[in-house]
């Protein structure tokens, strides 16, 4: 793993945070869950940009597989919160389509969401071969 | 765009077979113990996946490698705990095995929109490097 101390303290802080938040919970202090998963958002947003300029500035297969990848997390993002609310609000029928449908769907949504990050970084893979 | 015009067909062909199979399974009214082959077909798909970030960023150097580190490791931890996460929110259980539930569930739900600042942090190095 070729990271560079910055890089480490990026992903130590984001779990840094994320344990300070269940020790939190644990002592008793509510944690505001519902904007904590609003920030999703702002990252996203920000993944997006950054993909889009990095494809603009590589081109070729790194812009391809860039665009799979960045699909394939964006897809995941839209499906969750409307998959998670179905959930808790006990898999209901909607728009007149059976649970079944829905359960497919957004289960199978998780699988396409990761084929589509997985045929991204397999052709990540094969530009470096 | 930098697709090519096969990856169009994989990526509409990918939405329309969801849909098929969604449709499938409401009209033969498949119960839930087929639904949860999908969840399995969903664990090996992650999996699968996460082979070929495994194998990309050991393979692929640089600046660009690096770069795919980072968002490798935030995929893959991603992918790793989302079905533990997902039968969590349909079972509602008090204890992770030692661990009591709600702490770690908040852990773990933090931690799912933290990764994905992990994630744009490693398109963002991406970027950077790139920059003549």
């Amino acid at each position: 793993m070729n990271l560079e101390r910055k890089d480490l303290a990026v992903i130590g802080t984001a779990l840094g945070i994320s344990l300070i938040s269940g020790l939190l919970k644990a002592s008793g202090v509510n944690v505001p869950l519902g904007p904590v998963s609003m920030l999703i958002l702002p990252a996203g947003i920000i993944s997006i940009v950054f993909v889009y300029l990095a494809a603009q500035q590589y081109g070729g297969e790194i812009a391809r597989y860039l665009y799979f990848i960045a699909l394939g997390i964006g897809w995941f993002m839209l499906m969750t919160l409307p998959h998670i609310t179905w959930h808790q609000s006990g898999a209901p029928a909607l728009l007149g389509l059976d649970p079944s449908f829905w359960y497919v769907f957004y289960h199978g949504g998780i699988l396409t969401s990761y084929f589509f990050i997985g045929y991204g970084f397999y052709l990540f893979y094969r530009s470096g071969q | 765009m930098g697709l090519k015009k096969q990856d169009y067909a994989v990526v509409l062909g990918a939405l329309a077979l969801l849909l098929v199979a969604s449709t499938v399974s409401m009209v033969l009214g498949f119960s839930i113990r087929v639904e949860a082959i999908v969840d399995l077909a969903t664990a090996l798909m992650i999996l699968s996946s996460l082979y070929f970030v495994y194998k990309g960023v050991n393979l692929v150097g640089g600046t660009v490698g690096r770069a795919m580190t980072i968002v490798g490791l935030g995929v893959g931890y991603y992918g790793i705990y989302i079905l533990p996460h997902l039968y969590y929110h349909i079972v509602q259980p008090e204890n992770i095995g030692p661990l009591p539930a709600v702490p770690t569930e908040i852990f773990f739900h933090t931690s799912t929109t933290m990764v994905f600042f992990v994630i744009a942090w490693g398109f963002y190095r991406l970027y950077e490097g790139g920059k003549e």
